[in-house]
């Protein structure tokens, strides 16, 4: 057992320190990186809540439910900022890569303190997969937000759409993981090439956002 | 490889296909919200059958835990439905809504009965809910069915729940025809559909009929589908593979007619 809350306070409040002599974009940055570690917090206590509940287990609801739950958690400060602020495009999927940055980066603190760091092409692995998958399935829902909003559909079923989409593609890489064998691989390809692709997209957004 | 991978493999390569035909449909004047609406909605239908087909290729015969993908099917309902209403409906209350809603309502009931699964059935039956109430409304609206054709689904729609509720109480030996004739009544109201959406296609026909048709279709298909078993599922899936193709054929029309 590792005591998360202890851990998050730890790497947090020099970070938080930090806010007050950073401004513009690396702050909002920073804060959101921040935001994106609270609500790896709160997703795991709601993960663990819907396995006492449902009494699925650890692995059933890691592969199955975590998805559901962390996506959905990982939309909220997203639908925040975009419906009270209004931000630039380019300011959104900062946001939303900083969330998940945030988010990765304190899993996968709490991730080596329980199974240890011995092994480094396994932690090589865990970083370059789920840390990426988290990256990817957040900054694709902005994206999708985005695109939403310049096409004038912003609406319910938009935002209900793209969030299936990051909960689907969370889910299809826990899944693929879960199995051992060629699908593994997959699976830990998958974010790194869904990357590469949202990067070869992202390029194209400066002449996006002043459209 | 079984009937059901196979097929959900045609249907993932469908989607595809209707996801980026209807990407590029994108731009086109004045339906460009709805063809929007529809793209966003094949996205999340091809990223739930890819999850559903990843499950049933590693983990054959097993029933899934939680159905994470089942949010895209939602979403999927929810766009289709807002995809209808680009333009605005009058009045509050209509009684084809109404009606709607309590099929659905029904069909939700009869799949918490089948799988137990009460949160994931009833958010599903909602989002379907919503979806026909929107299809119906605007049919009526637009004038597309016939007289006989609303007095078909009138009759069809409450003798199949009553005859599906009916399985649970009656006698084994009467479970069996029961089951048939729900299927028949079930897969003959399908290929109705079909046989009515696709001379509506044709070159000359109004395009927002087609569409409406095409729509309803594709509603009665996954109508179908979730009320299947065994080689019902897999002739259902048959059919709503169709309809997505006849529902991206009836959008692109509308788009060449704007």
């Amino acid at each position: 057992m590792i005591y998360a809350e202890n851990i998050l306070l730890c790497i947090a409040i020099p970070l938080a320190v930090s806010l007050l002599f950073i401004r513009g974009e690396v702050r909002r940055y920073l804060a959101a990186f921040l935001l994106g570690m609270g609500v790896c917090l709160i997703s795991a206590y709601i993960s663990g809540f819907l396995n006492l509940a449902t009494g699925m287990g650890d692995n059933d609801t890691s592969v199955f439910l975590s998805p559901v739950v962390e996506e959905l958690m990982k939309l909220l400060p997203l639908l925040f900022f975009l419906f009270l602020f209004s931000p630039k495009e380019r300011t959104l999927t900062t946001l939303a890569v900083a969330v998940g940055a945030g988010f990765a980066t304190f899993e996968n603190c709490c991730y080596i303190l329980t199974q240890g760091a011995e092994s480094l092409p396994y932690i090589l692995i865990r970083g370059m997969a789920v840390g990426v998958m988290h990256i990817v399935s957040v900054l694709a829902l902005s994206i999708w937000l985005i695109a939403a909003k310049r096409l004038r559909v912003l609406s319910f079923p938009a935002v209900v759409s793209g969030l299936s989409l990051a909960m689907i593609f969370h889910a299809l890489y826990n899944l693929l993981v879960s199995e051992s064998g060629v699908s593994t691989v997959i699976g830990y390809l998958m974010p790194l090439l869904t990357a590469l692709a949202l990067y070869l997209l992202y390029r194209r957004l400066p002449r996006f956002d002043e459209a | 490889m079984n009937a059901t991978v196979s097929l959900n493999l045609i249907q993932t390569g469908v989607l595809l296909f209707a996801f980026i035909g209807a990407v590029r449909l994108v731009g086109v004047d004045r339906h460009t919200t709805r063809v929007v609406f529809f793209a966003f909605a094949m996205a999340c239908a091809l990223l739930s059958n890819l999850y559903w087909l990843t499950y049933d290729i590693l983990r054959p015969e097993t029933r899934m835990p939680f159905a994470a993908n089942e949010i895209g099917e939602w979403a999927l309902f929810l766009l289709l439905g807002a995809s209808l209403g680009t333009d605005s409906v009058p009045g509050a209350l209509h009684p084809e809504a109404v009606c709607a809603a309590l099929f659905s309502t029904a069909s939700a009931a009869l799949w918490i009965a089948w799988s137990g699964e009460w949160v994931q059935d009833i958010l599903t039956g909602a989002a379907y809910g919503y979806f026909i109430c929107r299809l119906l409304v605007r049919i009526r609206r637009e004038g597309v069915f016939s007289g006989w054709e609303w007095v078909v689904l009138a009759a069809v729609c409450p003798v199949l729940i009553a005859a599906q509720a009916s399985i649970f109480f009656v006698p084994v030996a009467l479970k069996r025809p029961l089951d048939l004739f729900c299927y028949a009544l079930l897969f003959a109201v399908a290929v109705l559909m079909i046989a009515r959406a696709v001379p509506a296609l044709k070159k000359g026909a109004p395009a927002e009929a087609a569409v409406l048709r095409t729509f309803a279709a594709y509603a009665w298909a996954l109508t179908a589908l979730y009320m299947s078993a065994g080689g019902f599922y897999t002739a259902a899936l048959m059919l709503s593979t169709l309809c997505i193709l006849l529902m991206f054929l009836a959008l692109r029309r509308e788009a060449a007619a704007a």
